[in-house]
């Protein structure tokens, strides 16, 4: 049975469908990237998860179990879904105790989430001279209190610097390789792809795809990267065959939806010397913007 | 419920927000107590010292600690909406009634402290300007315990009532405003221009339990009879709970995003 299971839901709001009859499920021990441009419906989806926007229909359990109903709830979930969301005038180590009183934790373990995300020497500063950065991690101490099985992250790399994302990136790793679950949203596709080990995309409240990076990636287009001192007059004889070429430099193509081989051929045939023409690596945001805009 | 009362308590002692509160309403009604018992008698609001009646709008003029009373109450449950940890508290407690209800309860009890405040100050300042001008107290202990009392029981309940009107409202400015506007505005036009309906308002109603008259603060309506302390504290109780189910039906429904 799927550790989390989401179930025709719906969420309107007044005439807006927020989320439209959508069905997934996750296993246990896998890091998932919720994927969707701003407003496709990851944060309502999330939000559905955690009891905290009631469904217009349809439902959303974490282990069988509707959030509310969920036995021992700060040992199996811990949610991030609003950094800010964090009174300024306390202390971080005042933030923690209250959640941990709030979810019936151990107030001991308020240190040791400090210690775990690096916030140890500003326990007893107040909140409100704490960087963006800084409150993320607070906000992932608080989501730890509990040591929770399933990690719950609604764009937790927004606003972060290039320095708190690499923290962030090595958090989440370090929480994969431990087993638990984690369910992050993003728009910033690539630093779900180097942590998730399989992707849910949503796009105006639907489930677009679900499945593992890799299966992800081979339903991307081949992308050939050719290179040929004729260049123009090469690109010209490939969107004749109905090719998408599209001229990067003057001596530099890309070859959508075609092989190394067949680009070769066609040069070979008119006589176009090439000097490289090789398959490129396709992107996931290229699978991507695909996928939504099929939708769009 | 002990879980999430105490939880709720960490959460005050935690901000200075209860602190700052408590002081600003204690250094009002300071303010306003020692304005009154320096008028007394000089002119036609304050009686003098020198008797009950002057000795008694002093004493019950803590109508400041009660409006800030039910301001700490609506800041208790709207605060949360406001600094948007509203999210984190039902994260961590789903239950939104017994969220509420702890909320509630604690509004109640830090509400009395504002009581207890406001009453000490006008106590000692009223019985400070009535003993350096060299009079006796007119007043008999016992009744200066029984406004002492009202007042602690009437800012507990209107603090109670703040927590229910911030939980239906959210925006801890509007919440703040509606009980400023309420207390200091409708309350008084209305008891003015009806003064039979006075007694049955609720800021009214706790300035009556507090012992106030017609030359404290709030004034009351001249020639108004109050409810007896056990009706006007039912009449209260009865607000607060009519207010609060409103509340609580309310953030039952409500989607937190």
């Amino acid at each position: 049975m799927a550790l989390i299971e989401v179930a025709h839901l719906t969420k309107r709001f007044g005439p807006v469908v927020a989320v439209n009859d959508l069905s997934l499920s996750i296993e246990a021990g896998k890091v998932v990237g919720f994927l969707g441009p701003n407003g496709a419906g990851k944060t309502t989806t999330l939000r559905m998860l955690l009891g905290l926007v009631g469904p217009s229909s349809g439902t959303a359990t974490i282990d069988g179990f509707a959030y509310r109903e969920l036995p021992e709830r700060s040992r199996r979930v811990g949610a991030v879904l609003e950094a800010s969301g964090i009174h300024p005038g306390r202390t971080a180590r005042g933030h923690l105790l209250v959640r941990a009183s709030g979810s019936g934790t151990d107030a001991a373990r308020a240190g040791e989430v400090l210690e775990m995300v690096g916030l140890a020497d500003a326990a007893d500063r107040r909140v409100a001279g704490f960087s963006l950065g800084m409150r993320q991690r607070l906000a992932l101490a608080a989501a730890m209190l509990g040591d929770p099985e399933v990690l719950v992250l609604d764009e937790p790399a927004n606003g972060l610097d290039p320095e708190g994302v690499r923290q962030l990136r090595a958090l989440l790793r370090r929480l994969a390789h431990e087993g638990r679950t984690v369910l992050v949203s993003s728009h910033v596709l690539a630093e779900v792809a180097q942590v998730a080990s399989e992707v849910v995309i949503l796009d105006h409240g639907r489930l677009v795809a679900q499945s593992s990076l890799d299966e992800l990636l081979a339903r991307a287009p081949q992308l050939v990267h050719v290179r040929s001192p004729l260049a123009g007059r090469l690109q010209e004889l490939l969107r004749d065959k109905g090719l998408a070429a599209q001229l990067v430099d003057d001596q530099n193509i890309q070859v959508r939806g075609s092989t190394p081989e067949a680009v070769a051929a066609l040069a070979a045939q008119v006589g176009v010397p090439v000097l490289e023409c090789v398959a490129e690596a396709a992107a996931l945001e290229d699978v991507f913007l695909q996928l939504t805009s099929a939708h769009a | 419920m002990h879980e999430a009362i105490k939880t709720e308590v960490l959460k005050l002692r935690t901000t200075r927000v209860t602190a700052g509160l408590l002081a600003a309403a204690a250094a009002w009604t300071a303010l306003v107590a020692s304005i009154e018992s320096s008028r007394s008698g000089a002119s036609g609001m304050v009686p003098s010292l020198a008797g009950a009646a002057g000795e008694r709008d002093v004493l019950t003029s803590t109508g400041f600690a009660l409006i800030v009373a039910m301001v700490f109450g609506a800041m208790v449950t709207s605060g949360e909406f406001r600094h948007r940890t509203a999210t984190d508290t039902y994260l961590d407690e789903p239950d939104r009634a017994r969220v509420l209800m702890a909320k509630t309860l604690v509004a109640c009890l830090g509400g009395a402290l504002f009581g207890l405040a406001g009453t000490a100050v006008t106590t000692v300042v009223g019985l400070g300007f009535t003993a350096s001008k060299g009079y006796h107290v007119a007043l008999a202990a016992g009744t200066i315990a029984r406004y002492s009392a009202g007042a602690v029981l009437g800012a507990a309940l209107l603090a109670a009532l703040g927590a229910a009107v911030g939980a239906l409202i959210r925006g801890q400015v509007a919440s703040i405003i509606a009980v400023f506007a309420w207390g200091f505005g409708v309350e008084q036009i209305v008891g003015g221009l009806i003064s039979s309906t006075a007694r049955y308002l609720p800021f009214m109603a706790a300035a009556t339990m507090a012992g106030a008259g017609s030359g404290g603060m709030p004034p009351l309506p001249k020639g108004l009879s109050p409810l007896p302390f056990a009706g006007v504290a039912a009449l209260l109780v009865g607000i607060v709970v009519m207010v609060g189910l409103v509340a609580a039906r309310t953030s039952l429904r409500r989607d937190v995003s």
